[in-house]
Parts: structure tokens; C-alpha cells; sequence
């Protein structure tokens, strides 16, 4: 009760402030009315009974004044007077306001915009995921894998399912980035999502519509064929129509009934595009895993595909959740080399399975994407700061032009308390409307970055996130506090009677030693920025540099798709070479070959053997291609000796093959490999006769070296296998749409053809290096422009604040060019200590760049050596224009007004 | 005023509140009033300046611990009335207590 009896005053004094000084007043007549006629009941005149009852009562001014600084809402209305005193005062220096708020605005905006990334990535967990931080992706190291895999098989994870006590709940999840939707025309390709029943439960999601799939109808190894919409695609594919329950939907090459509705942020984990229908885990396995066996992919091990997530009980530690989950799998793995009949190689590191964080940027196998998300928020802090120390240093110019006004007021008894409150005030006021042109800024630049680094399309995330917009809020008023401490410090130390003595010629030594060292940090900074740009620079040219050993800007790869129809291998092989020819009697394309072997997707390969039957070492990872006549002459794959593939190898001719370099070198080296024998397949197979060596090519990682190909003509290898490749002219992904429209009608019932450009493929591989560059080059531009133009800044304030000695040096004889030469040297003094402290720094944390970099030395001093010298290219630039200024100041002026 | 002649005594911190918390528990009482009641019944050992009194009372206001009322006084005048909240009859309760403990306890140390 007490609260509310004392809020309800303060509401009153606030809000009817003229009205309660009014009652003040009245109170205070009415006491020293009381007061005046005790003073005559003892006996003074009443003109000496009004004063003395004044004098008792003191200045009533300051007492109205503190009565009322105590409601405490009374430091809500102090700082609107505050703003209020600091929109008149910027309004005379417009110069000064743009400055600061552009300087803001781009420290803020790129800052939120990393952050965005970074929150993105790393931060927020999936939506709607409840017990989020009980929840873990399980991924496997050891073993069968050399880096950290988050895909395994159903029966492993059934094997750990059954095989662990530390979890609540266990859910495998797949995903499709593209399966057909729908039927004839109305087809369409979406991202589907698979998953076991019981992940619906880890999510705070409730139907809209209809239902989710319970357990009942996710049995392996046949499910129920229902599936859930998405909002999205409920609303854009149906209109967000009722009836849409019960009906029908073709996904992929299998028909399901609707049973419900996702809500709209239910994305399940994907980051990416949302999936658009959710179906039970069991009704694609066959799918996934080949039609042969509708069942296999239930029963046996093998496989990558699945996603484990689990969540972990209450108290059971994560480490012991890890262990717990390794024990399951070390017995899975043991079943699996039995029922597979293999035996573990001899080198093999122990396999582990780990409770990872549901994110996997979170570790423990972090995307050079990752990396650069992680790098960049560094960078976003740097070019912050350079921002606040650039403020910092603009509002101490202009509190400096102010010394003698603040001097003056504390004279008058203005606390300095309330002159730091009123400084601090200016800077947060400018801090926040740079926030708020930095945040539209990040709101834009958010959307280029998130496609750029995330490959993310805008219309995936709305314009405006409120986690992003509170963290440019507190950015704001950070840099604010951060940039108005200077300013503010400065004047509550700074000598009353000096500000007054120094009048108008104000700017103490010290502080220009301080703003030196605001600016030396700022070019220290931008050096390491620009160190960093151009090493990316570097990495990136030597990552485009690399010889693939195939052209890729002019392949396109088709794959026809089955729908409604299923086609016998032999009907397959018609229908390829149907599209071959059809493709070749276009215009614009010049070698049509089959390829069965995609760059840089997954190949299950046949083992090959050597004539004597010996298999090769488990780690030489062959990968088989099956071609056509033309494939060399496609891809662009160089052929050093012997013949390529040619129209009489049939397959009732002798088999024949095409090695890469790198495997003959390892097959026999130091011998001619035409006319060797090797196996493919099986150690009984027949004997296929090298006819040629072909140049290695890279199809497994990009930076990896080239790997261990060979070539067997398509009329020798399983009929209706893989696709063709299409080599145009021009640019295949320009015209990829006229070959598809071309071929399409070739196809059966409802099937179609997907025109893949190969620059689809490896772009993506090449971003993450294009994407660093990128943003290190524009980052490190910023910074510089920043970096320029305080102390282009702080040599015009400094040559203002010296007019007067250079105006007597000029009187006294000095020549232009001393002057020059004098305010010149100054500044690059500061400018030298600034990069010589970036180099040192640079030197220091490069190494740590080192593991981002390729084929790059993260102290190249080459590169050091630039940015050094184009910072201080740039320095004396901004230096030289004040300095000429200075020399053309007419001594008579600067002598009157100095 | 005879009671002029006698040494005026300055307040301890926090004593005033407990003084017109004192004052006004026993009924609603206008600030001169309140003045002339402690210097009265101190024999004008204790006063309440008014510089001090008024944001005395603000802050009581504030804490909730008193409300203001303007009513009119015997003579006809209108006046602003200060009364006790329950509250504040707690924490005068509570202050009172407070220093017949340090009351006490100074006591104990001076006759040591």
C-alpha cells in the first residue's frame, strides 16, 4: 500500500508539475504567514516579523528546487532536459552531428549485422526446440571417419536408442534439399524433412490443422504414408485452405496423405530453407536407400544418412552422456563388422560417439563458414571501437571548443556531476541515432550478408529480428558510454580556473597526447584489418588457382527423374542416349557425353583390382566414371597418353579403361601402364586393357589433393546408369533452362529432367574463400575510411587550435613550407607509431589466422608491408589538406582571432 | 520566543523523519504545525529548519509513509495536512526501536 501512496505523488508531481509548484508556493506563503504573525505576537514590526520569518525560512528557490529533486521520476524529466539542451546545442554544429552519427552508424551497423550472423549461427537454437539446452546432435569421430560426422544409419541408431540410459528421448531426423511436390504440371521441388514421430516432441509445436504423425505410424520398415504441411507451403500451395486434410500429395515417388498443419515457425532444424512436408522417417528410408530393397535400409548397417538428436536426462552430465553413447556405439560398430564381414583397419583411431551442441557451428566440426562468421565478429568489435574512438575524439573537439562555457557553469555552482551527465547525454543521443541508421543499415546489409555467408535468400528471414534489434540497442549504448567516457572524463578533471584563464584558446596538452593515442590505436586497428583483406585476398587467388582438371563454367549435368513410371534399366539406357542425341542436335552445344560420377558428390565406386587379384589399400579412394566417346573432350580433362574411349569399345568388345595419372603412378610406378590389366568390381572379374592416362582431377574436397580416377566406357558399365554432361558454348548456367525445355518432352508419364550447371556444384565450395575475402577487403576499406577521416579530424581541429603560433611563426618569417612541414610532420608522427604498433600487433595474432588461410603465410610480410604503406599513403593525404590550409591562414587574422 | 534562548541541537541523519513521523502519528498536522510541535515539546532543544523540513516531508511522500491533503485549519485557512499511512506507523515503529537500541547501547558504553 505504501508503494502505491507513494507512486501515486510522484505521478502527480510529475505530471502536474507547474500545478504542484503552484501548491509549493501556496504552502510557503502559508508558513510564512504563520511564522510572520508569531514574529509580531512577540512584539516585532511587521515589516521586521515578514523578513525574519523569510530569513527562517532560507531561499525558498533552492529548497522548491531540492523538494522536488527528490521524486525520484524527477531524473526521467532531467534527462529529457538533458536531450532537449543537447538537440539545441548539435543544432549549431550540423558538420559535427553528421560525422558522429555516420561514424556511428557504420560501427552499429556493421557490428549488428555480424551479430546477426553470428546469432544465427551460433547462438539461437532451432525455433520452437524445447529444452534446448538439454538437447544434443550426436556425432561420430574415429573409426570410419577422419573428420567429425553427424551421419549415421537406422540400425546404429537403434543400436544406440536401445543401447543408452542417459537420454530422455532419441529421434533421427533427414532431410531432402529437393524432392518433387505434387503431380503433372503442378509439380514443384521443395526441401522435405523426415523423421521419426518422437521428434515432435522435443518441439513446443502444436498442429494448426489436423495432426501430427504419432509413433504408431512410424514402424519400420514400411511407415504410414502421411504427411504434415508446413505454414508456408500449406498457405502458398493451397491457399491455407481447410480441406486440404484427407487429400493426396505426390512427394517424390511416393503418394501421402495430408494429416496436418505445422505452425508457422516450426522449421524442425533446418537453418536453411524450411522444409516444406514433414513425413514419418519410415516412409523414406526405400527411397533413400534404393527401391531394391524396400527393406534393407532398416535391417542393415551402412550408410550416412540419418541425423541423431537426443535429449539428455536431467542431471546426467554431457560428458557423461558422451561416454555413455561411445560405450552403445563401440558395441553397434562390433555387430556391424560382423553382420558386414569386415575387419577394423589396423591404424584406425578409436571411434567415439559425442553429445555435440544442436548447432552444428557449435562444434565439433565447424564449417570454414563458421570460422568466418567468428573471425567477422572480431572484426565487427574492431571497427567498433575505431568508430567510438573516432567519436570519442570528435565530441572532445567539440567539448574543447566548449571549455570556456563549462568553465564558466561550474563557476556558477553547476556540479560537474551534472556536466559530465550533459556530455554523456550528448554522445548516448548520437550513439542512438547512429543506431538507428546503423541498424537500417544492418537490416539491409544483414540480408546481403546472410546470402552471401549463409547462402540464406532473404525471403528465408524477416527484415526485422527483435534479437537483433535489442542487440544494436545495446551496441548503441555501449559505443555510446564507450565514446562519451572521453569527453566526460576531460571535464570532470579538467582545473575550473584553467578553463576559465585559457578562454578561448583551450585544448591542453595532455588531451592532444590522449587523442594521439586515439588515432595511433585507430591506425594500429586498420592495419591488422588490412593485413587480414589482403591475406584472404591471397588464399582466395590461390584457391581459385587450383587446377580441378575439368572445365566447369560450361558443363551441365541432366539426370532424368522417374515419376508415376518405373523404367528397366534397359529403358533407361534408351531413354539417356535418346536425350544425348537430342542434345547433341542443339545448337550451342558442342560434346554431349553419359557421366555416372558427379564432381564433388558422393561416389560408392567399385573396388578395382590388380591383375593378380591383390585388392588395393583400403585408404585409396578410387572413384569409377563411366563415359562416352566424347568425355574428355566435355569435361576438358586432359588426355597424356595412350586413346580415350572411343565408338567401337561395346560391350561385347574387349573392356578396356582410362586411368588417372595419380593412380598409374601408384598401380606401377616407373612403368608404362598402357596394355596393364586391372579389375573392376570383383578380384575374378575380367581383365579391363589401360588404354590411356588421363590427368588427375580433384572430386573429393577442394583443397585436397588430386584423387584416383578411372574411365570405363559407358557401354561397358551397369546399363541406365547416372546422367549425361552437356558442354555449351557459353555460360551452361545461363542456358540451362533452353536445354531442359529441349529435352523434357522426351520423358515419360510424369518424369522429368534437372539441368545442374557445375558451377552450382563447386561455387558453393569456393564461397566460404570468396566470402572471407570479400568481407575482409570491405571491412578493412571501412575501417581505413574511418581511420582517414579522424585524422583528417584531428589535424584540422589541431591546426585551428594552433592558428595562433603558426600565425606568429608566419608574422616572424616563416615560409609556407615550414608550416606545411610542421603541422605535416606532426602528424605522421602519430601516424608511424600507430602502424608501427598494427605491425607488432599483427605479427603477434596472425598466426591465428594461419588455419583460415591457404597456401598463405599469415606473416607475409608482403602483405604487411601494403597495408602499412597505403595506411600511411593514406594518412598523408588526409594530413596534407589541413597542412595547406594552415599555410594559407593570413597572419593578421589569426593573430586578431587567436 | 523564550525558548530561542536555549542552544539549538543539530539532527542526527534520519532523525527528522522519525521526529514528524512522531509527530503527525498523532494526527494530521500542517508543516508549521509540525515545526512548532518538535520545538515545543524539545523545549527547543530540537528544531526542524524548514530548510530541512519541507524535503523531509517530500521524502515521506515519496516512501509512501505519509499522504498530503489540503484541508482547512480552525481559523479558516487552507493549509496542506500531513497524516500517517500505515506504513508509516510501521516504520516509525521500526525507527523508534532502532534507536532505543543505539540509545542503549551508548548509554551502556558512557557508564562503562
Amino acid at each position: 500500500m505504501s508503494f502505491l501512496h507513494g507512486l501515486r505523488h510522484r505521478l502527480h508531481v510529475l505530471f502536474n508539475r507547474s500545478a504542484y509548484d503552484d501548491e509549493l508556493a501556496r504552502e510557503r506563503d502559508f508558513h510564512l504567514s504563520l511564522e510572520e504573525m508569531h514574529q509580531r505576537a512577540d512584539g516585532q514590526a511587521p515589516p521586521a516579523a515578514r523578513s525574519a520569518a523569510r530569513r527562517r525560512f532560507g531561499n525558498h528557490t533552492t529548497h522548491a528546487a531540492a523538494q522536488r529533486q527528490l521524486a525520484p521520476l524527477h531524473a526521467l524529466s532531467q534527462i529529457t532536459q538533458d536531450v532537449q539542451f543537447t538537440l539545441r546545442q548539435l543544432r549549431r554544429a550540423p558538420m559535427l552531428v553528421v560525422g558522429v552519427i555516420g561514424t556511428f552508424a557504420i560501427g552499429i551497423g556493421v557490428t549488428t549485422a555480424v551479430f546477426d550472423l553470428l546469432d544465427r549461427t551460433m547462438l539461437r537454437p532451432p525455433a520452437l526446440l524445447t529444452h534446448a539446452n538439454e538437447m544434443h546432435r550426436v556425432v561420430f569421430t574415429g573409426g570410419d571417419y577422419s573428420q567429425p560426422y553427424p551421419g549415421t544409419d537406422y540400425r546404429t541408431f537403434v543400436d544406440l536408442e536401445r543401447g543408452t540410459t542417459s537420454f530422455a528421448q532419441m529421434a533421427t531426423y533427414w532431410t531432402s534439399s529437393g524432392m518433387a511436390i505434387g503431380s503433372g504440371s503442378n509439380t514443384e521441388e521443395q526441401p522435405v524433412a523426415a523423421f521419426s514421430a518422437s521428434f515432435w516432441s522435443m518441439f513446443a509445436a502444436r498442429p494448426v490443422l489436423g495432426r501430427f504423425f504419432r509413433a504408431e505410424e512410424d514402424q519400420p520398415p514400411i511407415g504410414e504414408r502421411v504427411a504434415v504441411l508446413s505454414h508456408d507451403f500449406w498457405q502458398s500451395r493451397f491457399g491455407g485452405r481447410t480441406d486440404v486434410i484427407g487429400t493426396m500429395l505426390q512427394v517424390g515417388t511416393t503418394s501421402y496423405q495430408v494429416i496436418g498443419v505445422a505452425p508457422p515457425a516450426f522449421r524442425a532444424l533446418s537453418r536453411g530453407a524450411a522444409p516444406a512436408v514433414f513425413v514419418p522417417l519410415s516412409t523414406v528410408g526405400s527411397t533413400v536407400m534404393g527401391p531394391d530393397n524396400p527393406t534393407r535400409w532398416a535391417r542393415s548397417y551402412g550408410g550416412g544418412w540419418l541425423t541423431i538428436v537426443a535429449r539428455r536426462k536431467t542431471g546426467v552430465t554431457t560428458e557423461q552422456a558422451t561416454s555413455d553413447l561411445t560405450q552403445a556405439y563401440l558395441r553397434s560398430r562390433a555387430q556391424a563388422m560382423v553382420e558386414m564381414s569386415r575387419t577394423p583397419s589396423a591404424n584406425e583411431v578409436p571411434a567415439r560417439a559425442i553429445a555435440a551442441h544442436m548447432l552444428p557451428e557449435r562444434g565439433p566440426q565447424r564449417s570454414r563458414n563458421g570460422n568466418i562468421v567468428v573471425w567477422l565478429a572480431g572484426v565487427g568489435v574492431v571497427i567498433l571501437l575505431i568508430a567510438c574512438a573516432n567519436v570519442a575524439h570528435l565530441l572532445v573537439v567539440h567539448a574543447d571548443r566548449r571549455v570556456h562555457e563549462f568553465a564558466v557553469r561550474s563557476a556558477l555552482g553547476v556540479s560537474r556531476w551534472r556536466l559530465v551527465q550533459q556530455l554523456l547525454t550528448e554522445s548516448l543521443v548520437l550513439s542512438l541515432a547512429g543506431g538507428v541508421v546503423g541498424a537500417v543499415m544492418a537490416a539491409w546489409s544483414g540480408n546481403v550478408l546472410r546470402k552471401l555467408v549463409l547462402g540464406l535468400s532473404p525471403d528465408h528471414v524477416g527484415l526485422v529480428d527483435w534479437r537483433v534489434m535489442m542487440a544494436a540497442g545495446a551496441i548503441a549504448l555501449a559505443a555510446g558510454l564507450l565514446a562519451g567516457c572521453y569527453p566526460a572524463w576531460t571535464a570532470l578533471t579538467r582545473p575550473v580556473a584553467t578553463g576559465l584563464k585559457a578562454g578561448a584558446r583551450a585544448g591542453s596538452r595532455e588531451s592532444l597526447l590522449t587523442r594521439s593515442l586515439l588515432l595511433g590505436l585507430q591506425a594500429a586497428l586498420s592495419v591488422m584489418l588490412l593485413v587480414g583483406a589482403l591475406l584472404f585476398v591471397h588464399s582466395m587467388r590461390r584457391v581459385q588457382a587450383l587446377p580441378l582438371g575439368y572445365d566447369v563454367a560450361q558443363l551441365l549435368y541432366l539426370r532424368p527423374q522417374e515419376r508415376a513410371v518405373s523404367l528397366s534399366p534397359d529403358e533407361r539406357e534408351a531413354l539417356l542416349t535418346r536425350l544425348a542425341d537430342a542434345a547433341r542436335a542443339m545448337p550451342g552445344v558442342t560434346h554431349v557425353s553419359r557421366m555416372t560420377s558427379v564432381p564433388f558428390w558422393n561416389a560408392r565406386s567399385p573396388q578395382v583390382f590388380r591383375s593378380s587379384g591383390d585388392s588395393l589399400p583400403r585408404d585409396w579412394r578410387v572413384v569409377q566414371q563411366a563415359a562416352s566417346p566424347e568425355y574428355f573432350a566435355a569435361m576438358g580433362t586432359a588426355l597424356l597418353r595412350g586413346r580415350g574411349i572411343v565408338d567401337s569399345d561395346q560391350a561385347t568388345s574387349e573392356p578396356v579403361m582410362v586411368v588417372s595419372d595419380s593412380l598409374a603412378a601408384r598401380l606401377w610406378p616407373g612403368r608404362d601402364p598402357i596394355g596393364e590389366c586391372l579389375r573392376a568390381g570383383a578380384a575374378d572379374a575380367p581383365c579391363a586393357r589401360v588404354v590411356g592416362v588421363a590427368v588427375a582431377i580433384r572430386r573429393d574436397g577442394l583443397l585436397e589433393d588430386a584423387g584416383n580416377q578411372y574411365y570405363i566406357p559407358a557401354t561397358q558399365s551397369r546399363r541406365g546408369d547416372g546422367g549425361i554432361v552437356v558442354r555449351l558454348a557459353g555460360d551452361a548456367a545461363a542456358d540451362a533452362e533452353r536445354v531442359r525445355r529441349t529435352l523434357q518432352p522426351l520423358l515419360p508419364a510424369d518424369s522429368y529432367v534437372t539441368p545442374l550447371p557445375l558451377t552450382n556444384v563447386v561455387d558453393p565450395l569456393l564461397r566460404s574463400w570468396r566470402v572471407g575475402a570479400w568481407l575482409f577487403t570491405a571491412l578493412g576499406a571501412l575501417a581505413l575510411v574511418l581511420a582517414c577521416g579522424g585524422l583528417s579530424a584531428i589535424i584540422a581541429y589541431d591546426v585551428t587550435r594552433r592558428a595562433h603560433e603558426l600565425a606568429v611563426r608566419l608574422a616572424l618569417g616563416a615560409r609556407d613550407q615550414a608550416i606545411v612541414r610542421l603541422v605535416f610532420v606532426d602528424t605522421m608522427r602519430i601516424s608511424v607509431l600507430g602502424v608501427g604498433i598494427g605491425v607488432v600487433l599483427t605479427v603477434l595474432l596472425a598466426p591465428h589466422l594461419q588455419s583460415q588461410l591457404f597456401e598463405t603465410p599469415a606473416r607475409d610480410a608482403r602483405a604487411i608491408g601494403i597495408a602499412a604503406i597505403t595506411l600511411l599513403a593514406a594518412a598523408a593525404l588526409a594530413a596534407w589538406l589541413p597542412a595547406m590550409r594552415a599555410a594559407r591562414i593570413p597572419p593578421a587574422r589569426a593573430l586578431r582571432e587567436g | 520566543m523564550a525558548t530561542t534562548k536555549t542552544p539549538r541541537q543539530e539532527l542526527p541523519n534520519g532523525t527528522l523523519e522519525m521526529l514528524i513521523l512522531k509527530t503527525i502519528s498523532l494526527g494530521a498536522m500542517h508543516g508549521y504545525g509540525i515545526a512548532q510541535h518538535i520545538q515545543r515539546v524539545t523545549d527547543g532543544v530540537l528544531s526542524a529548519e524548514q530548510g530541512s523540513l519541507y524535503p523531509a516531508l517530500e521524502r515521506l511522500l515519496n516512501k509512501g509513509h505519509a499522504t498530503a491533503k489540503w484541508a482547512q485549519t480552525p481559523t479558516g485557512r487552507q493549509a496542506r495536512f500531513y497524516a500517517i499511512t500505515a506504513s508509516g506507523r510501521k516504520q516509525l515503529a521500526a525507527r523508534v526501536a532502532d534507536y532505543e537500541q543505539v540509545s542503549l547501547a551508548i548509554g551502556r558504553l558512557l557508564e562503562a
